[in-house]
């Protein structure tokens, strides 16, 4: 299955409306708020980006088109740190 | 602003979530004063796992800055907390290229197997278990690693015979507790250290799996910490103790059995019934009950009053541990290293020889007197 999902080896856990995620090569620890921490929940297992928007947006009762660019950013800075990678 | 006092309402923020506690929290938010101080004392015993918990849920009102304040504490502590899990996972990679078996000891182990969320139990090191016979070649595997040791050993092969653990620092400031077995002497010498290395309970740390001490022994360790390295006792090591007994994976017949060989009872049953008594635990359980009834014969309360009575000097525990060793060659061993220590143990205390054992005299004519005046 291919789709974004949580980098091997990355460290997290729950936190009071949130997560904190630290991933393998970083210094410092991710904090997420709770929408970040509901995208975390879902790259348990690989999600298309639409599709995790699609999800999102479902769960939180809002358009997928609200909340689709702030998804794409998300992503984009969790592939950046690490915490996260594309699997084809 | 509430009537409750800061010691209640701390014992009510160890004690959230925990199954048949009844030590109510409050109805409404703290003023800033309490709440500034429960916020320290939460951060200096480790509770802010129950703090967010317990916030979440509002089982503790809070305003909207005591949730902000809430959530950087608990952050704060689990980025800490991940920063270990890290450093277990380096140390068990090292440990297995040197063929090293390793259990994973108390915090991050009861945070994953013991407690439903690991978010609610922070720690602030790494504990680690490594046979007797391997504990050199552990030390020096974490040496070649970058670690430094703080204490030099008392003697050469003292540790690896003797000792309960030692600490070895890493250059980010985390300390890792290296153990060859769960308690200080004269506790930690009744140990059969055989019986730690049972089948591991396994669980996974960032995709690697580690392996913990079975819940029996888990939950003696939990007992042991609780009942003898503070005093008075901490808060968290007997949450510890109730979570894991009322938990209900150990099987308490196991336990007792255990307990009973390591000499260890009269800890067990005094951890257990302090943890049901700071936090007014109704359920009755095997444990509970038994710990209850528990009544130490007359070595076991002596061994106890050594080992947790305040101002009880090394000294009097070690000559207290002597009746846990067998065979005169190995009591004379342990004497000769107690009387004699290396001098870079001695150097690194700042004493010379003569100064140690006078020491070692005043702390146990200091026991006699204290046992006479209490006679």
């Amino acid at each position: 299955v291919s789709g974004w999902v949580r980098a091997s080896g990355v460290l997290w856990r729950n936190a009071l409306d949130g997560a904190v995620v630290l991933p393998p090569d970083a210094a410092e620890p991710l904090v997420l708020n709770a929408p970040g921490a509901a995208l975390w929940a879902l790259l348990e297992e690989p999600y298309e980006l639409d599709d995790a928007a699609t999800t999102l947006a479902t769960a939180a009762g809002v358009d997928v088109n609200r909340v689709a660019n702030d998804i794409a950013t998300l992503l984009r800075d969790l592939n950046d740190a690490g915490a996260v990678g594309y699997q084809p | 602003m509430t009537g409750r006092n800061g010691a209640d309402l701390l014992r009510a923020v160890a004690a959230h979530g925990l199954a048949g506690a009844d030590v109510p929290l409050v109805d409404e938010p703290l003023d800033d004063e309490a709440w500034n101080r429960l916020l320290a004392r939460v951060t200096a015993e480790r509770l802010q796992g129950q703090l967010a918990a317990a916030v979440s849920v509002d089982a503790l009102p809070a305003t909207h800055r005591q949730r902000e304040e809430t959530a950087q504490t608990h952050a704060a502590a689990m980025a800490t907390c991940l920063a270990l899990d890290r450093l277990l996972c380096d140390i068990d990679e090292e440990f297995e290229a040197a063929h090293i078996p390793m259990r994973v000891l108390k915090g991050s182990s009861f945070a994953h197997l013991d407690y439903g969320d690991p978010a609610v139990r922070a720690y602030g090191d790494v504990d680690v278990l490594v046979p007797s016979k391997h504990l050199e070649q552990a030390v020096a595997v974490l040496l070649a690693a970058g670690c430094h040791r703080q204490v030099p050993e008392l003697r050469p092969g003292f540790d690896r015979r003797f000792a309960k653990s030692l600490t070895l620092a890493v250059s980010d400031g985390y300390e890792i507790d290296l153990h060859r077995t769960l308690a200080l002497e004269p506790f930690g010498l009744g140990i059969d250290t055989d019986d730690l290395w049972d089948a591991g309970e396994p669980f996974v740390v960032g995709g690697r799996t580690l392996l913990a001490l079975p819940a029996e022994q888990r939950l003696l360790h939990a007992c042991y910490h609780a009942a003898l390295d503070n005093n008075p006792p901490r808060l968290l090591p007997l949450r510890d103790v109730a979570q894991l007994v009322l938990e209900g994976v150990a099987d308490p017949d196991r336990v007792l059995v255990l307990a009973d060989r390591w000499g260890g009872a009269a800890a067990v049953a005094q951890a257990i019934q302090l943890a049901w008594s700071t936090f007014g635990v109704s359920d009755v359980v095997h444990l509970s009950e038994w710990a209850k009834r528990y009544r130490p014969g007359p070595k076991e309360a002596r061994t106890l009053l050594v080992h947790t009575a305040i101002g009880r000097r090394h000294a009097q525990k070690a000559m207290a541990a002597l009746s846990f060793i067998n065979g005169v060659e190995t009591k004379a061993a342990y004497l000769r290293a107690l009387l004699f220590p290396q001098r870079e143990f001695l150097r690194q205390r700042g004493v010379g020889h003569g100064a140690w054992l006078r020491q070692g005299t005043r702390s146990l004519l200091g026991g006699r007197s204290h046992r006479r005046r209490h006679a």
